[in-house]
């Protein structure tokens, strides 16, 4: 087996694609291009944002590693089924499915850097779902596709798909321990459904249509290897907790009421922003970026709450009311801080890196919260925003004022999480 | 009615055809949203492919010589809309059985009745075009002037099909569209990179409720 799974302390000491592009010594930008006219350009590199130490995972027990060997060696084994040089009369079917074999197959020798192992063990799904497209295209423009198969597979799939669903109690020690434990499955069973969902169709002529038949296939392997994942993080928890009762019903009270407390504040909270400075007397500033940026999470995580209650995913609805209570702290204090008059100066190298200073520390204070669990699937949206500010700058797209908009939001939001994960968990 | 020239009715005739048809279009008018582009779903086609790869048409007296760069696109790109004979005659198509199926259907047409949207294009051997879905717009039609636009999309040939990649194409489409017109003046074309997924877009429903209950007849548009 390849290497591929990160311990703790490797994780703590920054991996995560911000790291690694900073270990790497990517450089980026001259940032600045589709910045405004008072701000001027700005050359930022990776270094600048620096490694950011994630914390701990938010699911309670160790994920066992046989999970990520099973999607593993079910994509070795699929991919042996291909050959490197497909013999196919059609020459394009021919080069497109060897340089699909090639790339999936380079993908499975990659290490897995991402920093809390449900993200790597998504990866390996993404992997496996790659192997079997190919697999599924080969068959298929070789004269062993399978409609029939394909369908009783998927039918298959939904089926334990739907069983397993029925028999979710959220058994837990607690009910903390299960909002954190069956977070997680219930995403697992949504992206199942989607995967489930027979379109892409495979093809009745799978030799006509070999790549849409290999798709076809792909969607169905991912949602078996997500729907093993999902029984697989359950038996996990469950075997390493004695005194589990169903909590069910306190997951789901905690839900609606909490759902009603995200409401309540995010009224509370435009309530007291009047006053803030409009966008258009803001233009090319962090704090216009930063007003768009924060108004748009709270919206989508109040979304985030009513879709989950409206699949019955409770767990997922508490995570997302404290993701939403998290989000609406931060945005009060974005808007109090720009009706005071911050965050109109330009943006300098200076600014960008004691942003992403603050930002660090308050990520690492995310382990020192009360509810250090909660406090983490709450702050995940920050370590989000920094990820994703430094790819901007590692591939030169964006702007200066939106890499420290972005870094500032994640400050906000790390720094919230911990009182968002005391209040949710006094009510769970 | 009774001053107008007969072509002028038939067009009429023919574009009140059209909006009925396209009813129930991906790009049907609605009495709420009127659409600038009428799809038209009572079209006939025909399409064919020349393997070795020569123009299939051309406007005038000859057809342009064969590329000698295999991969030269232009030589094998047409596309012209006829509303009538002289349009017709104006081309000279390719002595190949993929030129002669175009020709042949395009000199069936009634132009009194209809006009053709003649296309070719070239396409990798080991790859195919394939018709999604034609339409027209409607308010230079009502002043007489055809701009179909059509769309396609790109797709392997079946694997089971022997070709070398490195082999380019020629294919013509030649779509009769129910609609009567004076000249042309445009026409567009889109290409989908994939034919993955539903051709156009979804479509819009037409409804015909009124606040007092009385009864209206959806008319698809102005131009009926």
């Amino acid at each position: 087996m390849t290497p591929r799974r990160t311990s703790r302390r490797r994780l703590l000491a920054g991996l995560g694609s911000a790291a690694a592009s900073a270990l790497a010594g990517c450089s980026g930008l001259p940032v600045g291009d589709e910045s405004g006219p008072d701000q001027p350009p700005v050359s930022l590199a990776t270094d600048d944002i620096g490694p950011v130490a994630w914390p701990e995972s938010p699911f309670p027990v160790a994920v066992p590693g046989s999970l990520a060997d099973a999607h593993e060696a079910r994509a070795r084994a699929l991919l042996d089924e291909v050959p490197t040089e497909p013999s196919i009369p059609n020459e394009a079917v021919a080069a497109d499915l060897g340089s699909d074999r090639e790339r999936a197959a380079s993908g499975i020798d990659r290490a897995v850097d991402d920093p809390w192992p449900l993200g790597a063990l998504a990866a390996w799904r993404r992997r496996r779902e790659r192997a079997a497209t190919v697999r599924g295209a080969y068959r298929a423009a070789t004269g062993d596709g399978d409609a029939a198969a394909a369908a009783e597979r998927r039918q298959a799939v939904r089926a334990d798909l739907r069983a397993f669903e029925a028999d979710v109690t959220y058994r837990a020690r607690s009910t903390r321990e299960a909002v954190l434990a069956y977070d997680p499955v219930e995403s697992l069973l949504a992206d199942a459904e989607r995967h489930v969902r027979p379109t892409p169709a495979y093809p009745d002529d799978p030799v006509g249509e070999p790549f849409r038949a290999g798709e076809a296939v792909g969607h169905v392997e991912t949602a078996r290897a997500t729907l093993d994942d999902a029984t697989g993080l359950r038996e996990a928890y469950l075997a390493e907790r004695s005194g589990t009762t169903a909590r069910w019903t306190d997951v789901a009270a905690a839900a609606e009421a909490l759902g009603g407390s995200a409401r309540r504040t995010r009224g509370a909270v435009r309530e007291s922003l009047s006053g803030v400075p409009s966008g258009d007397d803001l233009q090319d500033t962090v704090a216009r970026e930063l007003l768009r940026e924060t108004e748009w999470i709270v919206e989508s995580r109040i979304d985030d709450i009513d879709g989950a209650m409206d699949r019955g995913a409770y767990a997922t609805a508490v995570v997302a009311a404290g993701r939403a209570l998290a989000a609406i702290e931060a945005r009060r204090a974005a808007g109090e801080a720009i009706r005071d008059g911050a965050y109109r100066e330009p943006v300098t190298r200076a600014s960008v890196r004691a942003t992403a200073d603050r930002a660090r520390a308050a990520v690492a204070d995310i382990e020192e919260a009360e509810a250090p669990r909660l406090a983490a699937a709450f702050g995940r949206p920050a370590l989000d925003r920094i990820r994703y500010a430094s790819d901007l700058v590692e591939d030169g797209y964006g702007s200066v004022v939106r890499v420290r908009a972005l870094l500032v939001h994640a400050v906000l939001l790390a720094r919230s999480a911990p009182a968002a994960a005391t209040f949710v968990a006094e009510r769970l | 009615m009774s001053d107008l020239p007969r072509r002028r009715a038939l067009l009429a005739a023919a574009s009140g055809i059209a909006a009925l048809a396209g009813c129930s279009g991906s790009d049907s008018a609605s009495n709420s949203y009127p659409s600038r582009n009428r799809s038209i779903d009572d079209y006939e086609l025909e399409h064919a492919r020349d393997e070795t790869g020569g123009a299939l048409f051309a406007q005038g007296d000859s057809l342009p010589s064969p590329p000698s760069d295999a991969r030269a696109p232009q030589r094998r790109r047409g596309r012209r809309v006829l509303t009538g004979e002289a349009a017709l005659s104006e081309l000279t198509f390719a002595d190949a059985p993929a030129a002669r199926t175009l020709r042949s259907f395009c000199a069936a047409t009634d132009f009194d009745a209809a006009s053709v949207y003649l296309l070719a294009m070239p396409v990798g051997a080991c790859r195919e075009i394939r018709f999604r879905s034609v339409s027209v717009e409607r308010d230079e039609l009502a002043n007489g002037d055809l701009h179909p636009h059509a769309d396609f999309c790109r797709a392997y040939r079946p694997a089971n099909v022997d070709c070398d990649a490195d082999e380019t194409h020629t294919v013509g489409f030649a779509i009769r569209l129910p609609v009567a017109a004076d000249r042309s003046t445009g026409a567009g074309r889109g290409m989908a990179g994939s034919c993955q997924g539903p051709a156009g877009r979804p479509e819009v429903f037409n409804g015909s409720v009124t606040v007092d209950g009385s009864v209206t007849t959806p008319n698809g548009g102005d131009d009926a």
